[in-house]
């Protein structure tokens, strides 16, 4: 089934993994490139403000065990803010699916909560919190709470009728028709969430050691960040700004490979 | 559950029941039918007849508006839909141990019922699949398979082979005969397909809308088991063509 122009190489494993990386790849080497180039000559004489990506590495090899240590610390908070988030988001949709008051009266709220620009309850959560992983915690899930209540609402609500109707000639017990019923229906949509949350748990942690600063002793990739750009040790902060990136990537990535395990199978999102 | 002596008693009697929604629109005017133990009546009619309504009432799904249903006690109902309604995230042996399940029924004994359901549809090699992995055809077998496996004495079927193709249609008919026949099931089948209506039924009730109201009810002569030539004979021909007729004119009255 090969066509004329391909190569042997798009057989066989490794050629599927070229085919699937190749594209994504290309774009990493010429980007690099640009930055190089552009590193090398029009920014020559002001390395502090772009760094070629030589001297990147070299940073990021020597503070090695710095970058390491903050994306533990960071790791952790988003873990932790991701974790309650998605099970108090899911009780909380959970709750909000039993009945249209209780999601008139609850709903606003999540809203809010997603809508209130965080920068503002800050001080707020500080003052309450203290300074330290708490607070960081904190604003994690305030920031992924949303994208879970939401979407994990939006699941349970949209239990094909056929199927509600099926359950409720048998059973008028509210709890197997959730449990057995609405919530592995809503998984899809729960998925979807914790997917976007899983990202933003992360920018949540480093929004809130940002806001936190150093005040909180050992610190994460927001509290390292901060430290490179007071130093004005560019390349040292371009290599955090990856390390950041690639945590995120990381987690999204986890969080969708689960996902992917539980609907694999019966769903078209994890074909 | 059902005796094979008491052909003649009534499973499901339908007295001047009637459905209106919001007030004023009215899906179904009084009506009344009386089904038989181990019959096996259609309902054929347009669409907005009434006749899903009709199905709906008797299952519970919705409750009258007025009129009273009555069927006995310890009659129990399974319910086949349009679509198969399968739970995507069970394989067809979860699947058809449902309505057990919900009712109940311990694990290993409604696995065994189950199983052989599966059986009985021809579905014994596709236990573990998915229903994704099932075919159009065979996902309605399984939603056979999980209605029968529940031993229901009335098999409630609301146009289950509309979207199936013609050749399944024809040899999913010829099963739901076998099957009604060989467990003695009292079954009513909600169709807008006549010669559906004739190949499976013992009587036809023909419905017309605006409002939804039984014209006619249609004897059919037919002896089971029926093979597939009955469709070929003039006289399944010419009940078609009266059936026809009928539905042609309770639709003309209100044009």
């Amino acid at each position: 089934m090969m066509r004329g122009g391909r190569s042997a190489l798009s057989t066989g494993r490794l050629g599927a993994l070229m085919n699937a990386a190749g594209p994504v790849l290309l774009v990493a080497v010429a980007g690099v490139l640009c930055w190089y180039l552009l590193s090398a000559t029009y920014y020559a004489d002001r390395p502090w403000l772009l760094p070629g990506p030589g001297v990147v590495a070299g940073a990021a090899l020597e503070n090695f065990t710095v970058i390491a240590q903050a994306t533990v610390i960071t790791f952790v908070e988003a873990l932790s803010g991701f974790a309650i988030a998605a099970v108090g988001g899911v009780l909380t949709a959970a709750v909000m699916s039993q009945s249209p008051f209780l999601e008139k009266s609850i709903y606003p709220y999540a809203v809010l909560l997603q809508t209130v620009p965080i920068i503002t309850v800050a001080p707020l959560i500080v003052l309450w919190f203290g300074y330290g992983q708490t607070s960081v915690i904190v604003i994690s899930i305030i920031i992924s709470l949303f994208p879970i209540i939401n979407n994990t609402l939006l699941g349970l609500r949209s239990t094909p009728k056929v199927l509600v109707e099926l359950f409720d000639m048998q059973t008028r017990s509210r709890a197997v028709t959730f449990f057995k019923l609405r919530l592995p229906s809503a998984m899809p949509q729960l998925i979807a969430g914790l997917k976007i949350s899983a990202g933003l748990s992360v920018i949540g942690a480093i929004v809130g050691e940002f806001l936190i600063g150093t005040g909180g002793g050992r610190g994460g990739l927001g509290v390292q960040i901060i430290f490179a750009q007071g130093q004005m040790h560019t390349a040292l902060l371009f290599a955090e700004i990856f390390a950041a990136t690639l945590l995120g990537f990381l987690f999204f990535s986890a969080v969708s490979a689960i996902g992917n395990l539980v609907l694999r199978g019966w769903h078209e999102s994890a074909a | 559950m059902v005796t094979s002596g008491g052909v003649s008693e009534t499973a499901i009697g339908v007295c001047e029941v009637s459905k209106t929604f919001d007030e004023d629109l009215v899906a179904l005017a009084p009506s009344s039918l009386s089904i038989r133990r181990g019959e096996f009546v259609a309902i054929v009619g347009p669409s907005g007849c009434g006749k899903s309504t009709l199905l709906r009432l008797i299952a519970g799904i919705m409750e009258p508006t007025a009129g009273k249903i009555s069927m006995p006690a310890d009659d129990t109902l399974a319910f086949v839909f349009q679509e198969p309604g399968l739970l995507p995230w069970r394989n067809a042996l979860g699947n058809a141990e449902l309505l057990l399940e919900l009712n109940g029924v311990e694990r290993q004994s409604r696995r065994k019922t189950a199983t052989e359901a599966l059986e009985t549809v021809g579905l014994d090699n596709f236990v573990d699949a998915l229903p994704h992995q099932l075919s159009g055809g065979m996902k309605m077998r399984l939603s056979l398979a999980r209605a029968i496996a529940f031993r229901p004495s009335l098999l409630l079927m609301d146009e289950p082979l509309a979207a199936v193709d013609e050749i399944t249609r024809d040899i999913l008919q010829e099963e739901i005969s076998t099957l009604c026949q060989n467990l003695s099931l009292t079954a009513l089948l909600v169709t807008h397909n006549v010669y559906e209506a004739l190949y499976l039924a013992d009587r036809i009730v023909v419905m017309s809308t605006r409002p939804g109201r039984i014209i006619d009810i249609v004897e059919v002569p037919f002896a089971f088991p029926r093979t597939p030539d009955v469709r070929a004979s003039t006289e399944f021909t010419r009940l078609a063509a009266g059936i026809s007729a009928s539905l042609r004119q309770g639709f003309g009255e209100r044009i």
